[in-house]
């Protein structure tokens, strides 16, 4: 892994889905919580999924949870030549059309179908168990967001993973610590989550979820450790990192971008051209 | 195990009988339970231990990860209460088993009236109601131990999620001959009369009214539907066609059950046919009792029955 290659790659990111978002809509602030987090399991040996390999079984999977991310998912999907930019670029949540505002798994290179939240652990718990009675040795990733964890599905799972030892099984919550239309503090905070994860049973690390550093660090260790756990890795995020306008403020959950918004936007990310 | 020895389970047993049968040749064949037991369950936990996962009570959880283990390649099959699996899980079996087409089967035990005594949490009277129009589901409601079997052989080779509600009672065997479960339905009993009249069950009612049946001197066709929605259409159509007069009966509410299905049959192809449906009544489906003072309070007892087929037919 090469860091200074993947920060370029996660600004380069950035700027494609802003200049996407400007033109089509999508969850912004979302996106740029997570972009460090998946530029390191896609672009790194970690998840190892390509445009030859993503539907090989033999393959570490990964779920987006949080199907509210599928802006970023789709413009990785498209840079990694396994989505069609038209679709993205063109299409994307308008009129009938393939991308839609959450994953499907009809999509290419989408292994499951999202936007309910709470699905995913198990899902990816399923997936594990069945890796782990064929004696495969790959890895199953899952990105939850902080407050999907209030749904009580992912803890059922989480119980599930322990007992069934899913030591493959690697959950990575995106803790932004803000919902849908507010801090997660001022309603069902799950916080400290990383001593719920414990206290089920699981290995738990905490990093900075913008270090791509420490995420490749802790994920590589953790796909290679067999110790009968189920891990997380929880990434301590700002909802709507790299825009100043954007960060920390819930109302931009489903926003959309004003022309001002727009310009300002361009000039801090440094887009030269619009796409 | 042998149809002799299967005539004589319960159809919970039948099922995990007839499930081990497939699982001991096919390694791929997963049971989850809720923590439900069955003296079946015993047997096959001992003989396919790697083939089954007790996920404790965490209905939820049993849907995403069984859905899961099919992503995964393997053929995963839930066993659970009837209630507690439909209801609790409804957004789970939408996304991912109807909408992935995930072919989870789950079997769902407690049909109806099955837990009589236990109220409100444990009949399951809405069911079909819940699932009939979640796109790419399979529903069975099989009304004895061979048909049961027969459905478990049929959806071990489909790619349909399925739902197959079981009553918790012992079923009688009525019908020897081989099911051809793609039809979803089978004639039971026929009329030598030339006006045609019909009764149309499903489930536990089948080996009840027939046996009520036996001892009437009512003459009129029998039918056993017991596959929900994706059963032939056309030959139901045609064979409901024939008919001057039906009456449809079953254990769970008037409000899209099986009688609403007929109903749908008739209205959609423009038939003549009278339709009489009898099921449970929006204000009457909760409740304790045994399980014939539920029904009497539905109008479903024996007397009642005989009563209002005798005024619809005669």
């Amino acid at each position: 892994m090469i860091e200074s290659k993947l920060k370029i790659i996660a600004h380069e990111l950035r700027k494609y889905i802003f200049q996407v978002v400007s033109k089509r809509g999508g969850h912004l602030s979302t996106a740029f919580s997570s972009v460090d987090i998946l530029t390191t399991l896609y672009y790194s040996e970690i998840l190892n999924i390509n445009n030859k390999n993503y539907k090989n079984p033999n393959r570490n999977f990964f779920i987006l949870s949080k199907g509210h991310g599928e802006t970023l998912l789709y413009a990785i999907l498209v840079k990694k030549k396994i989505i069609p930019s038209d679709w993205f670029e063109n299409h994307y949540r308008h009129g009938l059309n393939k991308l839609g505002g959450h994953i499907d798994i009809q999509n290419p290179g989408i292994e499951t179908t999202s936007g309910a939240l709470g699905h995913g652990l198990g899902l990816g718990a399923g997936i594990a168990l069945g890796k782990k009675l064929q004696k495969n040795k790959k890895s199953v990733f899952v990105l939850l967001g902080d407050a999907e964890c209030s749904e009580g599905s992912i803890w059922e799972a989480a119980l599930f993973a322990k007992q069934y030892s899913l030591d493959n099984l690697i959950a990575i919550v995106d803790e932004n610590k803000i919902g849908a239309t507010d801090f997660t503090k001022n309603f069902t905070s799950v916080d400290p989550i990383d001593q719920k994860f414990l206290s089920f049973g699981w290995e738990v690390k905490k990093c900075n979820g913008h270090s791509i550093k420490e995420i490749y660090k802790i994920l590589s260790n953790f796909s290679k450790s067999k110790n009968k756990k189920p891990k997380a890795l929880i990434c301590n995020t700002t909802k709507g990192k790299g825009l100043s306008f954007l960060e920390n403020d819930p109302s931009w959950h489903s926003k959309g971008l004003s022309k001002i918004d727009i310009k300002k936007g361009f000039k801090e990310l440094g887009i030269k051209n619009a796409k | 195990m042998q149809n002799e020895k299967l005539k004589n389970l319960a159809l919970r047993d039948a099922f995990i009988y007839s499930l081990q049968k497939i699982g001991e040749k096919d390694k791929k064949v997963i049971l989850l339970t809720n923590d439900q037991g069955a003296p079946a369950l015993d047997d096959y936990r001992k003989n396919l231990p790697k083939q089954f996962f007790n996920a404790g009570i965490s209905e939820q959880n049993i849907v995403a990860t069984a859905a899961g283990l099919s992503l995964a390649g393997f053929k995963p099959y839930i066993y659970s209460i009837n209630s507690f699996i439909i209801y609790r899980t409804i957004e789970y079996i939408k996304i991912d088993m109807c909408g992935m087409k995930q072919p989870v089967k789950i079997f769902g035990v407690g049909s109806g009236y099955s837990y009589p005594e236990d109220g409100l949490t444990h009949h399951s009277t809405e069911d079909i109601a819940l699932t009939k129009a979640l796109p790419n589901l399979d529903i069975f409601n099989p009304s004895d131990p061979l048909l049961t079997k027969d459905i478990v052989n049929y959806v071990y080779k489909s790619k349909n999620p399925s739902f197959i509600r079981l009553d918790r009672k012992f079923c009688d065997t009525i019908f020897l001959k081989k099911n051809n479960i793609n039809d979803g339905f089978r004639i039971i009993k026929k009329s030598k009369r030339k006006e045609k009249y019909c009764i149309i069950s499903s489930g536990f009612f089948v080996p009840k009214l027939n046996k009520l049946f036996n001892n009437q001197n009512i003459d009129f066709d029998f039918i056993d539907f017991y596959r929900l929605k994706k059963f032939d259409k056309k030959k139901f159509q045609n064979t409901l066609k024939k008919y001057k007069k039906i009456i449809s009966i079953e254990e769970h509410s008037r409000e899209f059950g099986i009688g609403t299905i007929i109903s749908e049959i008739i209205t959609d192809n423009f038939l003549t046919t009278k339709l009489l449906r009898l099921g449970l009544l929006e204000n009457s489906t909760f409740g304790y009792g045994n399980r014939e003072q539920l029904l009497k309070k539905n109008g479903l007892n024996n007397n009642n029955i005989v009563m209002k087929m005798k005024k619809f037919f005669i």
